[in-house]
């Protein structure tokens, strides 16, 4: 892959704007992009802290720091926090960043709508963790917002509501951009076929993002007219039904999942081509399989359910088609250890973070597949196998992905290496501490222990106390994560515009730092 | 270029559920079938696996 340069006198007319100010009006793609990713770094840490405060209340059994109550409340809004705050917008802001780049447009399809679309995550943000400050405090629903929890809640449920309608319409927003920017804006010569895979996955997350966030708006507007208009959708006495809303919730909630994890295959599958110094194994198969999911995560839904009650056909149902997507997600994973597979590899952090991703992932699918077997589930349900599986994939998945392609692209963003030394540290310490959080509670959930209580039986005690542990020493990391970022930043050995050997794209095509205007001219992709 | 036939779409679809694809059929399939088709395809195919989905179940409870 090639690409002759169209843009050469980009760097002469290259006005940046000064000063935070301009942050506020800015229609820049590569301004928007930094915004949402310092916002999703932002939520990163917000989340870890409350993460925090619950393992230091489960470090031993009894009630020590905080009341049932508020860890309740820290379980609910650490999650939409995490997913809403955390992750969703780590992606969009690699959106933001790498598509236009990647596909050799000079912005976003809808420069001043992408604005607006970041600019509604803050009011949501401060809606959220503002509810602590209420009375009442914030809503213990859990981040699934259940009701009768949720209809009985105070009023931080209904600021909760808002925030998840704000986000909502701004992933909403984002998509359409999205799909616009990469169905009408790709440079001349790149076809479907032969977009970079993270674009591919975007495609598909954003028509997915379309798909069901007016399934959850729908969800908590009823949710909200049974709070306070008089209505019964969820009230079983007037006639509604509690598991319909369950239903509803899931039906969004599993594509949410992939939503999640999509834009980190793609990540992953930029990364280790470069520093395998091979193409990718199977581009096709690698598109083929994202598609494949997106489309089995509308009919796996029920597998949320299987304790709630349903007929047995419906349980064997989800329980089969929830199976099946390991198929494609087999290939995916076998496609990454191809590429990687007599391939002249080094292993510099983005690759760490990669081959982590690939290694730690799959355990969480395992786990996945074991949660998926109906008779199974029906004992693990609302233990802490639960939890320590959603960790497997959320963050050795994709907060590894995120955390790999900060690095990746780094030299790109900022015109400077990232510290090496200490990126690899950062690497190191964040695996052995996420491994020594999230693996014994598998233990603890197969022993029975149920999650989002904040005392428990005393025979739980060691492996509590080696989780809390972990979890600190992961936290600690983390800082770690954002001084390397703010030293690359301000300075450090000066990034070539392709600072990767094995580096293949448009993106790497440009100056690092990437100017501020970039393919004005559409460069031609042969 | 010569458009490929329906069954061809349903083929390509077919194979793109297990994930692979002989690389010639593939090439063939970027140069002959339309997006449109693929959709289409991919609809009627999601709506298929899902009944032979239910299928499996009626067999077993029944």
């Amino acid at each position: 892959m090639e690409a002759t340069q169209g843009h050469a006198h980009d760097d002469h007319h290259d006005h940046a704007p000064q000063g935070f100010g301009h942050y506020f009006t800015t229609t820049n793609h590569k301004d928007i992009g930094s915004l949402y990713l310092w916002f999703s770094m932002i939520m990163f840490f917000v989340g870890g802290f409350m993460a925090l405060v619950i393992r230091a209340e489960l470090f031993q059994p009894g009630i020590q720091i905080v009341n049932p109550d508020v860890f309740n409340q820290l379980t609910t809004i650490h999650a939409l926090v995490m997913i809403f705050g955390a992750v969703m917008p780590g992606f969009v802001g690699f959106a933001n960043w790498q598509i236009p780049l990647m596909v050799g447009a000079s912005d976003m399809a809808f420069a001043r709508m992408n604005n607006w679309s970041f600019w509604l995550m803050p009011p949501a943000a401060i809606l959220l963790v503002g509810s602590f400050l209420v009375p009442g405090g914030a809503a213990g629903s859990g981040w699934t917002l259940y009701p009768p929890l949720s209809v009985q809640g105070g009023m931080s449920v209904d600021m909760t509501i808002l925030a998840v309608h704000i986000m909502g319409a701004s992933s909403i927003m984002g998509s359409i951009n999205i799909i616009t920017t990469i169905l009408n804006m790709r440079a001349p010569g790149m076809t479907l076929m032969r977009m970079p895979m993270f674009v591919w996955t975007w495609l598909i997350t954003a028509y997915l993002l379309i798909a069901v966030m007016p399934v959850l708006a729908g969800a908590v507007t009823m949710l909200l007219t049974d709070r306070h208009f008089g209505t019964h959708f969820f009230n079983a006495a007037g006639g509604g039904d509690p598991t319909m809303f369950m239903h509803i919730f899931w039906f969004f909630g599993h594509p949410e999942v992939y939503i999640m994890i999509l834009p980190a295959f793609g990540i992953i599958s930029h990364i280790i081509p470069t520093f395998a110094r091979k193409p990718l194994f199977g581009y096709a198969s690698m598109v083929y399989a994202t598609a494949s999911i997106a489309l089995l995560s509308f009919i796996v839904w029920g597998h949320h359910m299987f304790t709630v009650g349903m007929p047995a056909a419906g349980n064997l149902f989800f329980m089969y088609a929830t199976m099946l997507i390991a198929v494609p997600t087999g290939v995916k994973v076998f496609n990454w250890i191809a590429t990687m597979w007599k391939g002249s590899m080094t292993f510099e952090t983005p690759m760490l973070f990669a081959v982590g991703f690939v290694s730690l992932f799959t355990i969480g699918g395992f786990s996945g597949l074991v949660c998926a077997i109906t008779p199974v589930d029906i004992t693990i349900h609302n233990t802490y196998y639960v939890v320590a599986h959603f960790h497997y994939v959320l963050f050795s998945g994709a907060i590894y992905s995120i955390m790999g392609g900060a690095y990746f692209w780094l030299p790109k963003w900022t015109g400077h290496m990232y510290d090496e030394k200490l990126g690899k540290v950062h690497f190191w310490l964040t695996t052995i501490f996420f491994n020594l959080t999230f693996f014994p509670q598998h233990f603890l959930g197969l022993a029975g222990m149920p999650r989002r209580i904040p005392d428990y039986a005393p025979q739980f005690t060691e492996f509590n106390q080696i989780s809390s542990i972990g979890a600190f020493g992961l936290g600690i990391s983390q800082l770690l994560f954002l001084y390397v970022v703010i030293k690359c930043i301000r300075g450090g050995v000066k990034a070539p515009a392709k600072p990767w050997e094995g580096a293949e794209g448009l993106e790497w095509t440009v100056p690092s730092p990437a100017p501020y205007h970039t393919f004005e001219t559409p460069p031609s992709f042969h | 270029m010569a458009r490929a036939s329906m069954f061809r779409a349903f083929v390509a679809v077919f194979w793109s559920f297990l994930g692979i694809r002989k690389d010639s059929e593939y090439q063939t399939d970027i140069t002959q079938l339309s997006f449109g088709q693929i959709v289409v395809a991919g609809v009627i195919c999601t709506l298929l696996f899902i009944a032979s989905l239910v299928g499996v179940v009626y067999l077993v409870t029944h």
